[in-house]
């Protein structure tokens, strides 16, 4: 079902090369703050960079920031210096200053790489129940101002008309993956959740409009497919949440899937939480920006906890699932330091319990990895 | 083995302002104000206007983890933060966490923007121990965002009394932080007059001294005035000492200039190296942002603050940061600099390059860094780095 996509992926450094040959610009971002209806209204490519992290790329990275500091960050910058394709493709790169490690991204591809660097500052203490005005009016000037820098770096105006025609647009891809989602979560589920997160990961690589003509093809044959019968339940259903989760980086889904786990469900930046929301269509553009973006569910680097907490529970509720994987890079002390409250919650709205996984691109963890995942699933399994 | 801390005994209003330091935790049994620990950089005239007793909980508690040789950290990794993570924090957390001997606090301000885990190690001991929190944020610095920045920081401070003045039962009035203000100045310029002294050929103060009081700025040791009092003595003594030529005790002859930048080591046996390895003290960034510059008095002082906050040099990215301490730095006449980072420290640690490049393209002196772990092993294993730096620099 999702072969096409996958191939697409594969070949997509290339497509963009003729797409930078045919006069296009592309622009990466990292964290889920950066409205991607503003690089899409200006006419330019947008790329999430959630590809590349290795092993390699990570240690290349550690001749810049401490080996310390968070691996996704220390591949990020290492694929930049190592000239790795999506990331020597870009023609600049923006950054929503959250954490520590973006914050120090930054300041590491302005400093050393020749590209455009464009931050936007996010307010760590709004959320939407307690607003904070001035969070509220910070967030728009910082929009205000990536899109003129969008503007200036592609020498088009982003007119209102073409951002809300990109914001309806991009409603559009979300309300696809939503679907998709809601197809994991049925019984027998008609698409796996692994497949549907692949999927949400090409939907940061490939050219939007091919996405969601493939998203869409993918739902609708789905709609129309028959139901396999149910598998027995023999396998633990599990949840997954945590850090950023990479393309590549499958260790800790491969090893709980070996393991005989099944996951069926996530809260993860490059997964669900990416795609639900949409922006709204009845205010001003920039208006509808600032209040999905800053009062989606958030990143640990926000403050409030409650709406992250609902949410998760709420992924391991709907998916039915008997234990969570709390998974966390090392170093980010943002989502690290949650894991308790995570926990203790967990146990408390629907009495499943949660392993707490810190890792990074490495293959140094894997043996006390799978042991403590294989724990896990023994202690799930009652055995 | 771990050596005695070497203090210069030979100034009496010295010995005093030391004693006061390290009595910190003692003292704020004893007041009848509220106790709001804060984030080490944050002002403490917010808290004073309020009538509340500010607690630089990192630097007190950090350094009596240190000095009375406790294991704490164990309780900060089970409330949820990483065994990596900065041992300042580990350490403040597990000292509160632990409930022996925790010092007496009510309330906790955290500073947030600005580095992770003092966000989450702030909302952690709260959390744990059902006392209030207050975060204060201060937007990323860039100078294109100045405007909303400084409007942003103004609301934030403006809720910050209104909600924390609330608690407190205490309305917030702008003269009484004008008042505050001019007590902190008054404890600025007295901090950045005895830096001064640092800058003459021979220079009056050692490096463990100088680095207790420059850290007095973090909560003005719960009295401004006797603060202030304590250091204009410290001043004029040293200022004899100056004019009468003489060197604080353990100085080697023609020693290195060291002008020192980044995250202090919680082992203060690293101060007591310096000289010992030949060099000199000449000036730290540590605790500089707070006195950088003194706030202007007779403006409007919530937008004043703002602007003073914005422009902390430690908001501020690695090259930014690099220049804006140039000029203190070169005030300073180093002949070096050594760049301190502590291991887990995900914000200015992990800038170390880009500064390190930055201060050597202006200054092209000697720089080296060197990492502190939470162990006191670490301040040891140093000594053969920082004496063959110091050795190369003379």
């Amino acid at each position: 079902m999702i072969e096409t996509l996958m191939e697409m992926v594969k070949e997509r450094p290339e497509s963009i090369k003729q797409s930078k040959r045919d006069g296009l610009k592309v622009v990466g971002y990292l964290c889920p703050y950066i409205p991607e209806e503003l690089i899409t209204a200006a006419g330019m490519i947008p790329i999430r960079m959630v590809s590349g992290s290795s092993y390699e790329a990570m240690h290349a990275g550690e001749q810049y920031v401490k080996p310390y500091s968070c691996p996704y960050v220390r591949s990020c910058i290492g694929n930049k210096a190592n000239g790795e394709p999506y990331y020597d493709l870009l023609d600049a790169l923006c950054v929503a200053c959250t954490c520590d490690g973006m914050k120090n991204l930054q300041q590491y591809w302005r400093r050393y790489f020749d590209i455009p660097v464009y931050t936007v500052g996010v307010p760590q203490t709004s959320n939407r129940f307690r607003t904070r005005q001035q969070a509220i009016e910070y967030f728009r000037g910082e929009l205000r101002q990536l899109r003129r820098s969008l503007e200036e770096l592609n020498g088009r105006e982003i007119s209102d008309r073409r951002l809300r025609s990109s914001i309806r647009f991009h409603n559009l891809i979300r309300a696809r993956m939503r679907r998709l989602y809601e197809y994991t979560t049925s019984e027998p589920p008609l698409i796996s959740w692994r497949e549907v997160f692949k999927i949400s990961h090409a939907g940061f690589l490939l050219d939007r409009v091919q996405f969601l003509e493939e998203a869409t093809r993918i739902v609708e044959a789905l709609k129309s497919s028959r139901r396999t019968k149910a598998e027995n339940g023999s396998k633990p259903r599990l949840v997954i949440y945590g850090s950023l989760m990479s393309f590549e980086d499958t260790k800790v889904l491969d090893l709980a899937e070996n393991a005989g786990g099944k996951i069926v469900g996530d809260a993860l930046c490059t997964g669900s939480r990416f795609w639900r929301k949409d922006v709204a269509l009845d205010v001003p553009s920039i208006d509808g920006l600032v209040e999905r973006y800053l009062h989606n569910i958030p990143c640990a680097y926000m403050t409030d906890t409650t709406m992250r907490l609902n949410y998760v529970v709420a992924r391991a509720r709907e998916s039915r699932a008997q234990g969570l994987i709390y998974y966390t890079l090392k170093s980010c002390d943002t989502f690290r330091s949650e894991f308790r409250i995570f926990e203790e919650a967990l146990r408390k709205e629907l009495g499943i319990p949660a392993l707490l996984i810190e890792t990074e691109y490495s293959p140094a963890d894997m043996g006390t990895t799978r042991t403590k995942i294989e724990a896990f699933l023994e202690m799930l399994r009652g055995i | 083995m771990r050596k005695p801390l070497r203090f210069d005994r030979s100034l009496e209003p010295l010995n005093r302002l030391i004693e006061t330091f390290m009595r910190s935790r003692d003292r704020i049994r004893s007041r009848h104000s509220k106790i709001i620990a804060k984030w080490r950089l944050f002002p403490p005239e917010i808290i004073y206007a309020l009538g509340a007793t500010p607690y630089d909980l990192l630097l007190h508690e950090g350094l009596t983890r240190n000095l009375e040789n406790l294991r704490v950290d164990g309780y900060a990794i089970e409330a949820g933060l990483s065994a990596d993570s900065c041992p300042w924090n580990l350490t403040s957390t597990g000292m509160i966490l632990s409930e022996r001997d925790s010092p007496p606090i009510d309330i906790f301000l955290a500073g947030a923007g600005l580095c992770d885990v003092s966000s989450k190690s702030w909302q952690i001991m709260a959390r744990q121990t059902g006392k209030p929190i207050y975060p204060v944020e201060t937007p990323i610095f860039e100078s294109n965002s100045q405007k909303r920045a400084l409007s942003f920081i103004h609301e934030e401070l403006s809720l910050l009394f209104a909600r924390l003045g609330r608690r407190l039962g205490q309305q917030y009035s702008e003269t009484r932080l004008q008042e505050e203000v001019k007590k902190g100045n008054k404890v600025r310029r007295l901090l950045l007059d005895v830096t001064g002294l640092l800058s003459q050929s021979s220079p009056p103060l050692n490096a463990l001294e100088y680095f207790l009081i420059h850290a007095t700025a973090g909560d003005y040791l719960q009295d401004p005035d006797y603060l202030a009092t304590l250091i204009s003595s410290v001043k004029d003594e040293a200022e004899r000492r100056v004019d009468e030529n003489r060197c604080p005790p353990g100085l080697v002859d023609d020693p290195a200039r060291i002008y020192y930048v980044g995250m202090a080591p919680q082992d203060l046996q690293f101060w007591n190296m310096i000289e010992d390895s030949g060099g000199l003290l000449v000036g730290c960034e540590t605790y500089l942002p707070l006195f950088y510059d003194s706030i202007p008095e007779n403006g409007p002082v919530l937008e004043d603050f703002a602007k003073w906050i914005w422009m902390m040099p430690h908001h501020m990215a690695g090259a930014d940061r690099a220049k804006a301490l140039m000029r203190y730095i070169k005030e300073q006449k180093p002949d070096a600099i050594i760049i301190g980072n502590v291991a887990g420290c995900r914000s200015l640690s992990s800038s170390e390059r880009i500064m390190k490049e930055t201060l050597k393209e202006e200054l092209g002196i000697p720089i080296t860094s060197v990492e502190f772990g939470a162990s006191e092993d670490d301040v040891t294993l140093l000594e053969p780095h920082i004496k063959a730096f110091i050795e190369i620099c003379r």
